[in-house]
């Protein structure tokens, strides 16, 4: 069963593209950079018109990983007061497991999304920020197929990339890349996941200013490693036995306020 | 321009007063000690390349000067330049960054005033001994004062530079240098200004390079505080030399080592040294731990996690079968196994296992040196009234569209710029399931013990027959957990063998005891009188 995305819809509309960026940048501006990164910023994003083919596989009980983090979640959670809260102690218990459930997704994604991200490195000497260097990174052809582990339980939500599927077209471009590396001679182990199986990544090092001067492009080894960096990150993120897990219970301070318009439409309603 | 400069630094003239300041007191330093002042003078200007003047005055050690060196002026009138040619950057641990930029600067100025003694016939009496001292009359010194001018400096220079893991290094390659000198004693003018442009040539070869890189390296290694550096230096050495080498080969630390740990470590340590394998073992190669035979090596591949051991591509598992002598076969198979991928024919014929996937991905991830309790699980809470405001902000944005609202919202989730980012929680520690069927042995050691709880693998019957007729022989390979703590056998170990295999240890009779006689083994683990025969167990260490 695969599901259908109007992706037409989603695409061409100059809207959405423009506050997911605005979404993106605003979250961007939260994070605390280290001193010599500066202004980092998505300019450009654009969904493209190529849907991700999104299959769904399985619905099941949840895996047992997901319940012995929740369970070990809450005894580390010792100091908080649970006693209060009596629907929590239902959700741990295993009182409620109707409504936990998990499906197997199969993400396909051989889209041309494109982000282009900019940033500036900076040199803080002598003086604050008295050399900078504009990086621009523009990333397209990124190339996804993988299963997907979406677990709801506990009125909380993980989700994982569990490994890839072997696709004819990613795979190919996979053996090209690799050939060069050193990761033919074994020297490096097994990869349980890549997860972005292709990705382009165009550099533009410096600034084009008055004519003068030129601005690197394409620095292949520049793209390699930060194609490699990306990769490690996703992978240690978020890909099994890593797991994302996003919380939709009240925070303890909150005084419990009941949204029951839940999107999830499995709301636990404590009783 | 590829780099940037902020123009407000050298518009509203405090680029020039810093640079002016910071060479003023690194020339004055310079009198003192000469021997750092070198690099102090070039740290103040480093990017600029005005230091070059600095570096030739601060060279003449004699005590000709006779005051302090003031730098009275400096002016940038243009903003330097500095480009990048070309970049390369390389993940491997030899160089991270290496780069090539062209330096250039124009028209800049600077302006030098100090005392010099004119008095040639003056006697420095202060060091010599009294009695060789001749009486003189008059001995008095003649100081004149001079103002050195380098007006229009144009610098035009290709420097390689390497950023290695805590150090800069720069090698100048084509260097145009060109000033225009100008001296209060016109007397000096001609000869001043051969000499130093005649050490240009060294200053941009040896000293400047090596000021920047052991300028860098106070950096990457104190931090950025550049000023306080000097104190760093002469506080740490001096840390250094109070640490003395321990030694743990007392009679007593010994016992507290593990014997069969030490028993392995010596083993292996004999074998190298030697370069002969048999002496570890008893009959085989295969025998060894570690040690593998070329033929036994699709076994071995076998044996790793992988998706593809489990769900052998169809193809992929014909060539296997039909396998030559020649390389090219294994190469390939190599090369399938290193994307691990699930095929999209068991994924369509749905004949997968959901929880087998999730614990082959588990162990791969242990075997590749992840340690269990870091596995990085993010909770990202999300308060539901936040979400709530902002879902419904993003409605109002674009009420047009309808099916993108719920994506939009999936998309956003991760997102939402209220949510809390809780450190790397170490959740728990996944528990790998016991290792692949058909070794009995192991899997009643295992009975009891948490570890039964998970879900056993089941391996494919095709490749479970392989295993059968090696279990024997790959049981030697075993590692026991205790090793956990030893680094570089767990390296050899992540290297080779699934580091989750039993909690107890499984020493199999490799070890003999005309094996430890005759050899000779030199470490000392061996002095223990151990006798261990091939039926003998050894002791449970584990403790």
């Amino acid at each position: 069963m695969s599901f259908e995305i109007n992706w037409e819809n989603v695409g061409k509309d100059a809207g959405i593209n423009f506050s997911i960026k605005s979404f993106i940048n605003s979250h961007l501006e939260s994070i605390e950079l280290p001193s010599y990164v500066r202004s980092l910023q998505v300019t450009k994003f654009d969904f493209g018109s190529t849907p991700p083919n999104v299959i769904l596989k399985e619905i099941s009980d949840p895996l047992e990983d997901f319940y012995q983090a929740v369970a070990e979640d809450q005894d580390g959670e010792i100091p908080m007061p649970p006693l209060l809260d009596p629907s929590l102690e239902n959700c741990e218990t295993g009182g409620d497991k109707e409504s936990d459930v998990q499906f197997l997704v199969e993400f396909d994604y051989k889209g041309n999304m494109v982000i282009e991200v900019c940033a500036e490195l900076v040199l803080n000497y002598p003086s604050p920020s008295f050399m900078t260097l504009p990086v621009k990174l523009s990333i397209s052809d990124i190339g996804i197929h993988s299963l997907c582990l979406i677990a709801y339980l506990a009125k909380q939500v993980f989700v994982s990339f569990l490994c890839d599927v072997s696709d004819p077209i990613l795979d190919s471009k996979d053996s090209l890349m690799d050939a060069s590396s050193a990761n033919f001679l074994g020297k490096r182990s097994l990869e349980r996941i890549s997860l972005i199986r292709s990705i382009k990544i165009s550099s533009e090092v410096g600034e084009h200013n008055n004519g003068e001067g030129s601005v690197l492009r394409s620095v292949g080894k520049l793209e390699q490693f930060l194609l490699e960096v990306v990769k490690n990150m996703l992978r240690n993120e978020a890909a099994w036995p890593s797991w994302i897990n996003l919380d939709f219970n009240d925070e303890h301070d909150d005084d419990n306020d009941n949204d029951n318009d839940n999107e999830d439409a499995r709301d636990e309603k404590p009783t | 321009m590829s780099f940037r400069f902020d123009r407000g630094t050298f518009e509203d003239n405090s680029f020039n007063e810093q640079i002016r300041e910071k060479l003023t007191a690194a020339l004055n330093s310079s009198s003192s000690q000469s021997e750092s002042a070198p690099s102090q003078g070039a740290k103040t200007a480093a990017k600029n390349m005005e230091e070059v003047e600095s570096e030739t005055k601060s060279s003449k050690k004699l005590d000709i000067l006779k005051s302090g060196i003031t730098v009275r002026r400096v002016n940038f009138p243009s903003i330097p330049q500095l480009e990048i040619l070309d970049l390369d950057v390389s993940a491997q641990s030899k160089s991270l960054l290496k780069g090539i930029c062209k330096v250039s600067c124009k028209n800049a100025m600077l302006e030098i005033n100090t005392e010099i003694e004119a008095n040639l016939l003056l006697l420095y009496t202060d060091n010599s001994p009294a009695f060789t001292t001749p009486r003189l009359i008059s001995n008095d010194s003649f100081t004149v004062p001079i103002t050195m001018t380098f007006d229009r400096i144009e610098l035009e220079a290709i420097t390689n530079i390497f950023v290695k893991n805590n150090s800069v290094g720069i090698s100048f390659n084509d260097v145009n240098l060109d000033f225009k000198f100008d001296c209060s004693i016109k007397l000096l003018q001609s000869s001043i200004e051969k000499r130093l442009k005649g050490s240009m040539e060294s200053v941009f070869r040896d000293v400047l390079p090596s000021v920047i890189f052991s300028m860098s390296q106070r950096w990457f290694t104190h931090g950025e505080g550049g000023t306080g550096a000097g104190d760093d230096r002469s506080v740490f050495p001096a840390e250094d030399h109070k640490r003395v080498p321990k030694t743990i080969l007392d009679e007593s630390d010994l016992e507290n080592l593990s014997a069969s740990n030490m028993l392995r470590l010596s083993s292996l340590v004999a074998s190298r040294q030697s370069l002969s394998l048999s002496s570890t073992a008893l009959k085989t190669l295969s025998t060894i731990p570690g040690c593998l035979e070329r033929q036994n090596l699709h076994r071995f591949n076998s044996r790793i996690p992988a998706l593809s051991t489990f769900y052998p591509d169809y193809e992929e598992e014909e060539k296997l079968m039909t396998r030559s002598a020649s390389n090219n076969v294994v190469v390939q198979t190599a090369c399938k196994e290193h994307a691990n991928t699930l095929p999209q024919r068991v994924l369509d014929e749905h004949t997968y296992d959901l929880k087998t996937i999730a614990s082959v991905q588990s162990r791969i991830y242990e075997r590749s040196g992840g340690d269990t309790s870091n596995i990085r699980r993010r909770k990202i809470k999300i308060k539901r009234k936040d979400v709530k405001t902002t879902h419904s902000l993003q409605e109002e944005q674009i009420p047009q569209s309808q099916s993108g609202d719920t994506k939009l919202h999936l998309a956003q989730r991760p997102i939402a710029s209220d949510t809390i980012f809780h450190s790397p929680q170490p959740l728990s520690a996944i528990q790998s399931p016991s290792v692949l069927c058909g070794e009995g042995g192991e899997q009643e050691s295992l009975s009891g013990s948490p570890l039964s709880d998970i879900p056993q693998l089941q391996l494919p019957a095709t490749v479970c027959k392989n295993f059968k007729n090696t279990t024997q022989k790959l049981s030697l390979l075993e590692e026991a957990q205790q090793l956990n703590h030893k680094r570089e056998f767990q390296k050899l170990r992540s290297s080779l063998y699934s580091p989750m295999r039993n909690s107890k240890f499984c020493v199999s009779h490799e070890l003999e005891s005309p094996l430890l006689d005759n050899k000779g083994l030199t470490f000392v683990g061996l002095a223990q009188k151990w006798k261990w025969g091939t039926e003998d167990l050894p002791p449970p260490y584990a403790g």
